[in-house]
């Protein structure tokens, strides 16, 4: 497998997280709503192996306090989860677009 | 990587603590005349207890001799603090002398209570944005 196929699967995941945390987001006022989660490093090597749909798992509740409307949201998480997220997946896209350069590089000759 | 995203968790833990002061705070206000309640009695004052919480996932954190701590909620308690009492007959909740015993909320501890939940939210949310900064500078080397 090449390192555009990796990077490709990894940007895969990392998209399907963004949407996984986009809905967490958004359902953070529904009444009992639960959180939830994907396991990324799984998840990519699962991908490895076969296309595979991503597998999304609720969060295990971990808080001393709970919601009368039992919504399992925490927002502040959500939100680093997303950051960390944005920045992975621009650190792929960074590594991705070195991959083409040096392809293009050699395309032109060395020039 | 993986240590700078332990910051943001770090970051993140703190500002739930501090949110949910403010939540706290917020009832306690709202409730500062409350005389009645499911328990009977007056209303109570809420407190928050915060611990320390282990929020490290990589092992190589363990280099620093410990674990990364963040914050968490441990639980909400009431306080234990006398009930306020005040003279009014005409009120329907009020004993055979006329008293009214009203929750054991200070307004004032309240607002700086409120001030201080939200300054270290504000001061959790810098470390994030600084964080998330460094994060960014770190994939413009080399460039």
């Amino acid at each position: 497998m090449g390192v555009t196929d990796i990077i490709e699967r990894a940007l895969y995941v990392r998209s399907r997280y963004q949407k996984v945390i986009a809905g967490n987001i958004a359902n953070v006022d529904t009444p009992g709503y639960k959180e939830k989660d994907i396991d990324f490093e799984r998840e990519l090597a699962s991908r490895m192996k076969g296309p595979k749909e991503v597998e999304v798992i609720e969060t295990p509740h971990q808080d001393g306090f709970v919601r009368l409307d039992e919504n399992t949201v925490n927002v502040e998480d959500q939100v680093v989860k997303m950051t960390e997220n944005s920045l992975m997946f621009s650190a792929l896209v960074n590594a991705i677009s070195k991959k083409f350069t040096l392809m293009r590089y050699v395309i032109n000759g060395g020039r | 990587m993986k240590s700078m995203f332990d910051i943001m968790k770090i970051s993140s833990s703190g500002m739930r603590a501090q949110r949910t002061r403010l939540e706290v705070v917020a009832q306690n206000m709202a409730n500062v005349h409350t005389t009645r309640t499911e328990e009977g009695g007056p209303y109570r004052k809420k407190d928050v207890v915060l611990t320390s919480q282990d929020v490290s996932e990589a092992k190589f954190s363990r280099i620093f001799g410990g674990k990364i701590e963040g914050v968490k909620v441990e639980e909400v308690v009431e306080s234990p603090k006398p009930f306020e009492r005040i003279h009014n007959p005409g009120h329907p909740d009020a004993d055979k002398e006329g008293y009214l015993t009203l929750p054991n909320v200070n307004i004032m501890e309240e607002m700086t209570d409120m001030i201080s939940a939200t300054r270290a939210y504000e001061a959790n949310s810098s470390v994030l944005q600084a964080t998330k900064q460094m994060v960014q500078k770190s994939l413009e080397i080399g460039r």
